[in-house]
C-alpha cells in the first residue's frame, strides 16, 4: 500500500495554501487527488498538472478506483498527499482498507445544507457523521489550515 | 461599453476598484467577486459565470490576481462554458490602463488585451535603477 503523508479535505484541492505550505513542509512528491468531477475535466485537469512543481507527480481518480492506485506496492521514497473536496472519499478508502492515521480538514466552505462547524469549517449533518465514524476507526480528524498553524481535534464537535 | 471584471482572494478586488475610482473617476462598468475563507465556491462561481454571461455581448475582461489561485481555477473551469479573455495577476496600473480602453467606443476586445499584455511588462520597476539611469 502506497505511505499516504498527508489526507486533506479542501475543497479547493489543488491552491496557494497547498502549494506553499503543505508542500514544503512535507517530503511530498505524489499528489492523488480523487474528485469524480474532476476526473472528467480535461482542461482543469491540464491546469492542475501545470500547476504542480517539477518533481511532484499528480494523478486524478474517481472514487471508485483510488483505492487501487493507493492499493499499490509502495515504491522507495514515494510519499502521498491524496485530496479530495469531502470527507466521504476518505471513509471509502479506509472502507477499502487503505490507511492513514490523521484526517487534515483543511477547507469545507458554506454550502446549503452545510452549518458551521469551527471557524471557517462548515459540514453537513451526514458530513459530521462521517468524521465520526472516521474517529471511531481510529483516524484523527483535525482542522488545520497550514502545518504552521496548531491541530484542532474536530472529534469533540461532531 | 465593455465590462471589466475583477477576481481575487480576499478584499482585494472591492480595494483595487476603491483605488482606481481615485484616479480616474467612477467606475460604473467595473464588478468584483471575492473569495472568502469559507465562502460557497458553486455560488460563487455562479455569480461570476452569470455576469460574465450578462456582457457577452456588450463585451468583457476579466481580471484574477494570482495564477492557479482559487479564482484563477473557477475561471478557467467558467471558459469552458462561456468565450471571455482572462488575464491573470492584475494590479492597479493594469485597471487603470483597462478601464481607459473599456471607454473608448470603438474599441475590439481583442486589440485591448493585446495592448493590456504589453503594457503589463513594463509597469513594474525598480525605482532605483528607474533613477540611476535618469
Amino acid at each position: 500500500m502506497k505511505n499516504i503523508l498527508v489526507a486533506r479535505v479542501d475543497d479547493r484541492l489543488i491552491h496557494g495554501q497547498v502549494m506553499t505550505a503543505w508542500i514544503k513542509n512535507y517530503p511530498i512528491n505524489k499528489i492523488l487527488i480523487v474528485d469524480d468531477e474532476l476526473a472528467k475535466n480535461q482542461l482543469m485537469l491540464n491546469i492542475y498538472k501545470a500547476a504542480v512543481p517539477a518533481g511532484i507527480t499528480l494523478q486524478v481518480a474517481a472514487k471508485n478506483g483510488s483505492e487501487e492506485i493507493l492499493g499499490q506496492p509502495v515504491a522507495a521514497g514515494e510519499n502521498y498527499m491524496v485530496l479530495a473536496k469531502t470527507p466521504e472519499v476518505f471513509e471509502h478508502l479506509i472502507n477499502c482498507g487503505i490507511t492513514f492515521s490523521t484526517l487534515v480538514v483543511g477547507g469545507m466552505g458554506a454550502k446549503p445544507g452545510r452549518k458551521t462547524l469551527y471557524r471557517n469549517l462548515s459540514a453537513s449533518e451526514e458530513e459530521k457523521a462521517c468524521m465520526k465514524r472516521l474517529e471511531e476507526k481510529g483516524v484523527r480528524v483535525v482542522y488545520q489550515m497550514v502545518p504552521v498553524d496548531r491541530e484542532v481535534a474536530l472529534g469533540p464537535m461532531l | 461599453m465593455i465590462k471589466i471584471i475583477i477576481f481575487t482572494h480576499g478584499g482585494l478586488s472591492g480595494a483595487l476598484k476603491e483605488s482606481a475610482s481615485m484616479l480616474v473617476g467612477t467606475l460604473d462598468n467595473v464588478e468584483c467577486f471575492s473569495v472568502m475563507p469559507g465562502c460557497d465556491l458553486d455560488a460563487l462561481s455562479e455569480q461570476v459565470s452569470a455576469s460574465i454571461s450578462k456582457s457577452q455581448e456588450d463585451g468583457v475582461i476579466v481580471f484574477s490576481d494570482l495564477f492557479f489561485g482559487t479564482p484563477f481555477n473557477i475561471l478557467i473551469n467558467l471558459s469552458q462554458k462561456h468565450s471571455f479573455p482572462h488575464i491573470t495577476g492584475v494590479n492597479l496600473p493594469l485597471l487603470i490602463e483597462a478601464v481607459n480602453y473599456s471607454r473608448q467606443e470603438d474599441a475590439a476586445l481583442e486589440y485591448i488585451v493585446k495592448e493590456l499584455m504589453e503594457f503589463s511588462k513594463d509597469c513594474i520597476k525598480d525605482a532605483g535603477a528607474f533613477i540611476a539611469s535618469l
